[in-house]
């Protein structure tokens, strides 16, 4: 019987989709092989793997403690992140045109992928607090408040795209939260006028600008911004419904496909496994959603609630604008695609998201 | 706080739904992509992992009739960029434009540009090349690319024209027989990277170029360079505009030296005047003047109209349709023989025998001789003589006509005219090119006699070959006498007229003729266009012919056939 509480502790669900995932991001990774001539070409999938150790680690630990206890560390989370942030903008390691690294020995650290979840947990353990209270504006306010620190510190990287991963998290709470529409559609007006002011006042850099001017007209450029777009749609698009197959993507492999092992990483699955391959991720993302909600809605309280549902709008959003960028129907931004991008920083943030719900659906009768 | 569940519920369904529409949007747009759109992406990868590179094929050179080489290709270093992989543009831009002695905006300019290829030099020195390539620059890519070379320079530099940056021939013989010297392109079709590395594995298809065939020229290049120095120097010696001199053989059509001044290098044609690029010996027309005179007697004579020793009582000048035509030097009324009407180059004469010959005859031979026809020789953009129509004559025209005035002709048609006569009677096609070599070694020879018509009868060429011989020996071409060899000659003295407005300013001297007079192995013209302080053809023109026809004869190893030497002097 023990062994049977045990086992309907466990989410056997996401902890299947999330390691397929893994699995598959590493078997994607080590077809890519060398980015560069002569280099290792099972570098980054040796290194990829070494992460998931890390995350799965980092998941089962996570899964064991009771998530409920991380409220009363909230302020403690919420500052530390924000001194990482600051840190990164006076020293860190700049690459394409950003600062977003701090380098630990031979490891780069990426403040801004840990940020996510600690505004996740910084806004559900504040909205727990004041529950009952959000049809007050100030709680709102105040909601706001905590979420725009961290989105300014991240748009002085600068990392618009991460940033908009906060402003999304923080919606996707506040309607779960049980925000009113009237301060809701506040806010979304609010901010649709400063993104218009944004345009108006020269705000984004140049490279910014010409991304989006590209995503709307990708011909415009072909070797330059809109490269990036064409090529990856050729990618995408050559690959047909079942792909050339794992190693085969000669778009991929041929140096055409920029970033390829992370941001661009979902037009080699494109190409080398078609229509098949992308059409099954998609699904298996869908399946992952649907199971985080399903979390959050059986959760104990209104904290398990909310980070389940803070975690959603941050995958969920990812998902989109990665996918969506590399088959032009959103703008290019260097969001990753969860799981299955290379990256150590995003891959522990999102393990520990898995840790976290692992631990809200254990304790969701207690 | 069932009412608060059922909220959260309906909450949650909303994100669940939203999140729903998102993912089939992506969904969707695979499919458009992957399945609806896969064929014509296919296509742009294919295209963008094949590129073929063109084999460019060698251009045949061209070889004087000794085997002298006058037009040759050799590799040289082409230097391009893919703008995009270039880093630090400004630097680079700095170091590139030193090398290449350029100005470092236009070079970065070429750095900076949105294509991606560009050219930043074709056709440099190797060394130029060697200095770009130990900058080590990433993007800047090097090709050989063939560069046509021309070792004489300005020599024949009319007959032999010159090719464009992409080697097509853009004029002269290297425009005429650019199908034959230019040879087919190969190509290499490969798969390659963005970088333009090739792929292992990949496709690579490989078809040889064929390279152009050669050239050799009837031109001789001793004999050219002589015709030039000797034209050039006539040419400065009396302030001439210009002057054209063609050295052939009557008998084959075989031209030996050709040329017309001003002309120009053709190593560096693109910082030569345009205008010098015309070869006027072939593209522009000019009145003859006395020359014609041979035409109008050798008609009189094969339409057995007079003898040569025919008399006749000729005024010193003689009314025409309210003209009035006089000699070039005044004298009274004498006695002349046709023979003397053109050794002494009697515009009376001419006009008297013309009337009687009338204008049916006249345009008849003129014709027939093809001074209002193309010769065909080899070279592009041959103009021809013009002639009146016959129902717009006036009275004066018989007479202006007669002595080469009112009617035009080019040299070239002028020489094979003489060489008619020269030929006994039998008319050649002037050309250029004797043999094409292909690459395999086959050789075509262009010589036919085909086109060789009998124009007059060999009687009354060998009665004309006589009174030219008179006319150098005694007549107005005395300065055209080579030593040890006889020659046959005529000297003309033409009017210009004018481009703009009507009637004449300025004068062309000419000389035509050819040596050994019985049996001639070189036709030569000279003209001399608008010579200051003489004008005559006898003295600007047929200096040229004596000491070219002289050098000519010696170097094709003539006999002499004159011994007596100092005889002919008088």
């Amino acid at each position: 019987m023990i062994l049977g509480s045990r086992v309907r502790k466990i989410e056997f669900g996401i902890m299947f989709i999330t390691l397929s995932l893994i699995v598959f991001s590493i078997l994607m990774i080590y077809s890519i092989g060398a980015i560069s001539d002569g280099d290792d070409p099972l570098h980054f999938a040796k290194r990829q793997l070494l992460w998931a150790f890390f995350g799965i680690g980092i998941m089962g630990g996570m899964a064991f403690l009771d998530y409920s206890k991380l409220k009363a560390y909230f302020p403690l989370i919420y500052g530390g992140t924000i001194l990482l942030l600051l840190t990164i903008i006076l020293f860190g390691k700049s690459t394409l045109g950003a600062q977003r690294w701090i380098s630990i020995g031979s490891f780069q650290l990426q403040p801004s992928e840990f940020a996510k979840l600690a505004i996740i947990i910084a806004l559900a353990a504040f909205l727990e607090r004041s529950e009952g209270k959000l049809h007050d504006v100030k709680t709102v306010i105040q909601a706001i408040g905590i979420t725009i620190v961290p989105i300014l510190l991240i748009i002085m990287q600068p990392d618009l795209g991460t940033a908009l991963v906060f402003v999304v998290i923080l919606i996707g709470i506040l309607i779960s939260a049980g925000i009113k529409v009237k301060h809701l559609a506040v806010i979304l007006i609010v901010g649709l006028l400063l993104v218009a002011m944004v345009f108006q006042f020269n705000i984004l850099k140049d490279y910014q600008q010409t991304r989006l001017v590209v995503f709307l007209n990708p011909d415009i450029d072909p070797s330059g911004s809109g490269y990036n777009l064409r090529q990856s749609m050729i990618a995408i698009g050559s690959g047909g419904i079942f792909g050339k197959g794992l190693f085969s993507g000669t778009q991929s492999r041929l140096n055409f496909i920029p970033e390829r092992h992370t941001d661009f990483i979902f037009s080699v699955i494109g190409e080398e496994l078609g229509l098949v391959g992308g059409g099954l991720l998609v699904l298996g993302f869908f399946l992952l959603l649907t199971r985080t909600l399903a979390i959050g809605a059986n959760s104990r309280n209104h904290f398990g609630l909310l980070l389940a549902t803070g975690i959603t709008s941050m995958w969920a959003f990812q998902v989109l604008i990665n996918i969506g960028m590399t088959i032009g129907i959103m703008p290019i931004t260097g969001i990753p695609l969860p799981f299955i991008s290379y990256g150590g920083s995003s891959m522990m943030t999102n393990m520990f998201a898995v840790g976290l719900l692992l631990s809200i659906y254990a304790r969701r009768f207690s | 706080m069932n009412a608060k569940k059922r909220q959260t519920k309906m909450r949650l369904s909303l994100l669940f739904y939203f999140l729903l529409i998102c993912l089939v949007a992506v969904f969707s747009k695979l499919v458009k992509v992957q399945a609806m759109d896969a064929k014509k992406y296919e296509e742009m990868a294919v295209g963008q992992r094949i590129t073929d590179h063109e084999l460019t094929p060698d251009r045949g050179s061209i070889y004087d009739r000794n085997g002298e080489i006058l037009a040759l290709s050799t590799d040289m270093d082409t230097v391009f960029v893919t703008p995009y992989q270039i880093k630090k543009k400004w630097k680079s831009a700095k170091k590139i434009a030193a090398i290449l002695g350029e100005s470092t905006d236009t070079i970065f300019e070429k750095l900076d540009s949105d294509n991606g290829f560009a050219y930043l030099a074709r056709k440099i020195d190797k060394e130029k090349a060697d200095k770009l390539k130990e900058l080590n620059i990433e993007g800047l890519g090097f090709v050989k690319e063939s560069k046509r070379q021309y070792p004489l320079g300005r020599l024949a530099s009319h007959i032999i024209g010159f090719v464009g940056l992409d080697n097509i021939g853009l004029s002269g013989l290297e425009i005429q027989y650019d199908n034959k010297l230019k040879g087919k392109p190969g190509k290499v079709i490969t798969e390659q990277d963005i970088n333009g590395y090739p792929i292992p594995g990949g496709k690579n298809t490989f078809i040889p170029s064929t390279n152009g065939s050669q050239l050799i020229l009837t031109i001789d290049k001793e004999i050219q360079y002589k015709a030039e120095l000797e034209l050039s120097a006539a040419i400065e010696k009396y302030e001439a505009k210009g002057g054209n001199i063609i050295v052939m053989d009557p008998k084959s059509g075989e031209i030996y030296a050709m040329a017309s001044l001003p002309d120009f290098d053709l190593n560096d044609f693109s910082n030569s005047e345009s205008e010098n690029f015309r070869n006027t010996a072939v593209t522009d027309v000019y009145e003859p003047g006395s020359t014609m005179k041979i035409i109008t007697a050798t008609a009189i004579l094969e339409e057995k109209l007079f003898s040569p020793d025919s008399k006749f009582m000729l005024p010193g000048s003689i009314k025409i349709g309210g003209w009035l035509i006089k000699e070039a030097h005044g004298r009274g009324t004498e006695e002349f023989t046709l023979s003397s009407i053109v050794t002494r180059s009697s515009n009376v004469g001419a006009t008297h025998i013309g009337k009687v010959l009338g204008k049916e005859r006249m345009i008849k031979y003129i014709k027939r001789f093809g001074l209002n026809s193309p010769t065909n020789i080899d070279l592009p953009g041959e103009s021809i003589g013009s002639l009146l129509s016959a129902d717009l004559w006036s009275k004066s025209t018989i007479a202006t006509v007669s002595f080469g005035q009112g009617t035009s002709v080019t040299s070239i048609e002028m020489i094979r005219a003489f060489s008619v006569i020269a030929n006994h009677g039998v008319a050649v096609r002037p050309h250029l090119v004797d043999q094409i070599v292909s690459t395999r070694g086959k050789r075509t020879s262009l010589a036919s006699e085909d086109s060789n018509v009998q124009v007059v009868s060999p009687r009354t060429a060998s009665l004309m070959t006589e009174i030219m011989e008179d006319a150098v020996g005694t007549g107005t071409g005395k300065n055209a006498q080579i030593e040890g060899y006889s020659v046959a000659g005529k000297t003309g003295t033409a009017q210009k007229p004018n481009t703009d407005k009507p009637g004449y300013s300025g004068y062309i001297g000419s000389f035509i003729g050819y040596a050994p007079a019985k049996d001639p192995a070189i036709a030569i013209l000279v003209t001399i266009d608008e010579p200051k302080g003489a004008i005559y053809g006898g003295v600007v023109a047929a200096p040229v012919f004596s000491s070219v026809g002289e050098f000519a004869l010696q170097r094709l190893k003539v006999t002499p056939d004159q011994v007596d030497k100092g005889d002919k002097q008088q």
